[in-house]
């Protein structure tokens, strides 16, 4: 048999084949995507699921990398050092903030959050949300000399008035940990509010402030409220559950150094209004509470955004030493806003308590006292200033950059590389499309918004499907969700996923018991 | 021999090819740098007597082309096949331009396409009225206005979608008024000037809505009597860009930038300190504007450059004794908008309205809540008659169901039946669900976040007081 006679009958067995294999495989790939994503439209891509999020093996080293993600910082007493929290790394950083270099890398536990500096600045406190404690580092050396038992999920942290104590919020378990950082034992334990993550002592350094995230909880319908913790620092006991009506996610707080306002971060969900357009704030507004630590502690509640323009997910907030400006990260919209705290002082002052209801629900009123926004790398965090002011350090958390901005001329000056993998994953490309919110209409939330740490936010929220105010939503946890499918990459709800009652199913369940769901299915 | 043969054929075949290529080019244009502007020989005297909806009565017009670095020797007509051509936009590739145009004298007005490499033209509307104002939509559609009835009152200009090849076209506005000189935003929505006509000529406005004609609303408006003149241009820097006449000089067009995060309130007159008057308006690349300007009324209106930063007027671009420039486009690449999802469902033939509280009125910050005078009732009026009055909820709320694709109009009532406030027409597209705060036209204020009573009950269907129609309505869905 000639050569080429043979090849071209060997071609055609190869081709017969494939044919054989791939019109039978295709419908099986199709039926087994379909199954798998609860959508019909999802392309027929193998590497999606078993390249892409395989998490252990070799496959998982190739295509994956570590990432260093900072999410808070702060600044040495001399401005020379900058101590910045890298959460997936499990590491803190320690940069030299005059030749803009990282010097030190230094192994904490796993998943930090926050870090603080001793009184003396010789000591750097990092908490370890996913590891219960908190490291206790010697900065000269570089050494971890002690680890300190928390509460569940510590985050923010605060020192005591004379430096003896610290005080560690756990965000998981909604309590306070009041450290003798003598004996580096818990000698308290203060109930806060739900979720809480930030904390502050006011300048006079009698209150300590804790954030929370969560609304307390409420029976649907209910006026909404999250509640901020206020701690006596001489007695170590609540002074007052203070309510902060209709917002959540209250990341971080500032105080001006005076003492006579406060600034904390907050959203204003609409989750009771039902949910029929994007337009005009319809979904979420993103402001700041100013509280006012008088006799009252009156809070009123402004937005960041604008008619046409939101600004997500405000997290890091930071007051120039002079009182005059203050500065939140927006980390779904990239951006910082730069607020004229003396304009917010005039709005408020002699405002009666209406019309401060209706400022927090207007989006114009933004004009009145933001000075500036400036573009951020990717997902803006944490924030930290210059002991002089003149510079504002943005922890740019999935760019693995430290952003540096003069606050004179309200500039982007430079940008601190932290020394992170060159190369976007397809893991990181999809973390930040779920942490941004440029892919809803004039960027009012993403994913995160709804989803914080990948979780839930705790709402239930009025979905209009046919009619309005009849399908009740929770929002559900997207935790381990590429070990539950169906996926819902479509965005969708696929109709086996919700009854005729509105109510959901939870993933894992309609893996289980297909049955059930036939049944419900109407 | 045979090799020879071969070599023959090879370089015979070649050599076709190239002369195909050659005779090919040569009608061919390079677009790189180049200016498409309108152009028209009758004296433009100045913004009133070209009102957007005499379109067609401006004489005949011609589309051309110009190098900015060579005015004097570059200039081509593009559109000498056409008894009058106007209204360019050019593709987000900057490959293509959409225009509108006639063919012969008394013919109506169609919407073309240009390839700008080959200049060849393809008619994409055949309407038996005028198609006009031409604007890309992302993704192989555009939309255009073209005259439509609306319930019986005459007809008026309406905005039209269609895919690129000219099928599918769909009316998208439905209210007794007119829309032109629209532009597509890069948020996806349609920015458009809108007039109310019923029952009497209102003032013009911008408006934006989504390409489906769903959540119209206000996006600027003058102070009364103003005139808005072409469409409005977004910029890189977030703003839009157009020319404006006030009522008090009507004969001067200013060039006026508003915030595309803020538009209601962050006017900016850029020409305050120019003397003269402004006709057309498109941003470039490198921030500039150029901009279509004449000194006095016995100028030409001539091609020049803007810089928005100074607020200063640069030397002229190109200039004609004989004719006037009326538009103008920069051939360049633009930022594609964003492909908004649609609620649309042609199946359904109603929408759903929600208003959280009648009681909210424009600036409730100026206005004390005790001053506001009391609303007992809200009236719903078509446009022959009134399709019902119901009373809202104890919290100001009420909920509808409406027939889509109907004009009507919200009023509020006093106790005595008077009208406190009514609001502009509007209308729902089919399956279309929205919302309103309270009676105001602010884009300010956003909904306070509870349960309003009404949605906690089915919608008031309207009309009311016809059953059968409404019996109707429900039984299709």
């Amino acid at each position: 048999m000639k050569r080429s006679t043979l090849f071209i009958r060997l071609s055609g067995i190869i081709l017969v084949l494939g044919l054989l294999i791939y019109i039978p495989g295709r419908k099986w790939a199709r039926a087994h995507v379909n199954e798998k994503t609860a959508t019909t439209d999802h392309p027929l891509l193998c590497t999606s699921c078993h390249l892409y999020i395989q998490k252990t093996g070799l496959t998982a080293k190739l295509v994956n990398a570590r990432y260093l993600s900072p999410i808070n910082l702060t600044v040495s007493g001399d401005g020379k050092r900058l101590y910045v929290v890298a959460q997936e790394s499990d590491a803190l950083l320690i940069v030299d903030a005059e030749k803009n270099k990282v010097i030190n890398k230094i192994g904490v536990g796993n998943q930090p959050h926050s870090v603080i500096l001793s009184k003396d600045g010789l000591k750097g406190y990092v908490s370890n949300q996913w590891s219960d404690n908190v490291s206790v580092i010697d900065l000269s050396s570089g050494i971890v000399t002690d680890t300190i038992k928390t509460g569940s999920g510590p985050a923010g942290l605060a020192l005591s008035r004379d430096g003896q104590a610290l005080y560690v919020v756990n965000s998981f378990s909604s309590d306070v940990s009041v450290i003798n950082l003598n004996s580096k034992e818990e000698i308290n334990r203060i109930t806060a509010g739900n979720n809480p993550t930030g904390a502050k002592l006011s300048p006079d350094g009698k209150f300590l402030f804790v954030t929370s995230r969560r609304m307390a909880i409420t029976p649907y319908g209910e006026p909404l409220a999250s509640e901020l913790t206020v701690i006596n620092d001489s007695s170590r006991r609540i002074s007052e559950y203070k309510k902060i009506e209709s917002a959540y996610m209250m990341e971080n707080i500032a105080f001006t150094p005076h003492g006579d306002l406060g600034f904390v971060t907050l959203i204003r969900p609409k989750n009771y209004v039902p949910s029929i357009q994007v337009e005009q704030g319809w979904m979420m507004t993103h402001g700041f509470g100013v509280i006012e630590p008088g006799k009252d502690r009156k809070v009123s509640e402004l937005l960041l955004d604008e008619p046409d323009s939101f600004y997500s997910d405000p997290f890091g907030i930071a007051i120039t030493p002079d009182g005059k400006k203050a500065f939140i990260s927006s980390a779904g919209a990239d951006y910082i806003s730069v607020i004229d705290v003396d304009s917010v002082r005039t709005l408020l002052a002699g405002a009666s308590p209406e019309i401060r209801k209706l400022y927090s629900n207007n989006l114009g009123i933004s004009s009145h006292y933001i000075l500036k926004r400036i573009h951020t790398g990717a997902n803006p965090k944490g924030i930290a200033l210059s002991p002089d002011g003149k510079l504002l350090y943005v922890a740019e958390m999935l760019d693995d950059k430290i952003g540096v901005i003069n606050t004179e001329n309200l500039e982007k000056v430079s940008s601190i590389d932290l020394g992170g993998p060159g190369r976007i994953t397809v893991a990181r490309r999809g973390r930040r499309l779920f942490n941004n919110s440029s892919h809803t209409f004039q960027n009012q939330y993403c994913c995160y918004t709804c989803h914080p740490d990948m979780h839930e936010d705790g709402l239930v929220y009025n979905m209009s499907g046919k009619d309005m105010g009849k399908n009740v939503t929770n929002t559900m946890t997207l935790r381990d969700i590429s070990e539950t499918a169906p996926f819902k990459w479509s965005g969708t709800n696929p109709t086996v996923y919700i009854s005729r009652t509105g109510y959901v199913f939870p993933l894992s369940l309609h893996v289980q018991n297909r049955s059930v769901i036939r049944i419900l299915m109407p | 021999m045979k090799n020879h043969r071969t070599s023959i054929v090879f370089i015979s075949i070649m050599a076709i090819g190239f002369a195909l290529i050659f005779l090919s080019s040569c009608k061919e244009k390079t677009n790189r740098e180049m200016i498409i502007f309108t152009r028209s020989a009758l004296k433009t005297n100045h913004l009133n007597s070209d009102k957007p909806d005499s379109l067609k009565y401006t004489g005949q017009t011609q589309i051309a082309e110009v190098n900015p670095g060579k005015p004097e020797t570059s200039l081509w007509v593009l559109t000498s096949d056409f008894y009058s051509a106007k209204s360019p936009q050019i593709s987000y590739d900057g490959k293509f331009m959409l225009f509108a145009a006639v063919r012969k004298q008394n013919e109506t007005w169609q919407i073309w396409e240009m390839d700008l490499k080959n200049l060849k033209s393809r008619q994409l509307t055949k309407l038996k009225t005028d198609c006009t104002d031409p604007a890309y939509l992302p993704l192989g559609s555009f939309l255009f206005t073209s005259h439509s009835a609306t319930g019986s009152l005459k007809a008026n200009e309406s905005i039209y979608t269609s895919n690129i090849d000219g099928t599918d076209q769909k009316r998208i506005t439905y209210n007794p008024g007119r829309y032109v000189a629209s532009n597509v935003l890069r948020d996806g929505r349609i920015l458009t000037i809108g007039v109310q006509e019923f029952p009497e000529t209102g003032d013009q406005k911008f408006l934006v809505m989504r390409p489906d004609g769903t959540k119209s609303e206000l996006f600027y408006k003058g102070s009364n009597g103003s005139e808005l003149s072409g469409r409005g241009m977004e910029t890189d820097n977030g703003r839009i860009i157009f020319i404006e006449s006030g009522k008090s000089n009507p004969g001067k067009g200013n060039l006026i930038s508003v915030s595309y995060n803020r538009p209601l309130h962050s006017r900016l007159n850029l020409s305050s300190e120019i003397e003269g008057d402004f006709r057309a308006v498109c941003p470039q690349a490198s921030g500039k504007l150029l901009v279509s300007y004449r000194k006095t009324t016995t100028d030409r209106y001539a091609l020049y450059a803007f810089d928005p930063e100074n607020k200063s007027l640069g030397k002229p671009i190109y200039s004609n004794n004989d004719f006037d420039i009326l538009e103008v486009v920069d051939v360049m690449k633009h930022i594609r908008p964003r492909k908004l999802p649609s609620e649309v469902n042609a199946v359904i033939k109603t929408g759903l309205i929600m208003c959280q509280d009648v009681n909210v009125e424009d600036d409730p910050i100026k206005i004390s809540g005790s001053m506001l005078k009391k609303i007992s009732k809200v009236e719903i009026m078509g446009i022959d008659s009134s399709l019902g009055v119901f009373k809202p909820s104890g919290d100001g709320s009420f909920y509808l169901k409406v027939v889509a694709d109907k004009p009507f109009q919200i009023r509020t009532l006093d106790e005595m039946g008077n009208v406190i406030r009514k609001c502009d027409w509007i209308w729902l597209r089919p399956n279309e669900r929205r919302g309103c705060v309270g009676c105001h036209e602010d884009q300010d204020i956003v909904p306070d976040n509870r349960i309003p009573f009404a949605v906690k009950k089915a919608p008031i269907g309207i009309p009311v007081h016809v059953n059968k129609i409404k019996d109707k309505m429900i039984d299709t869905e």
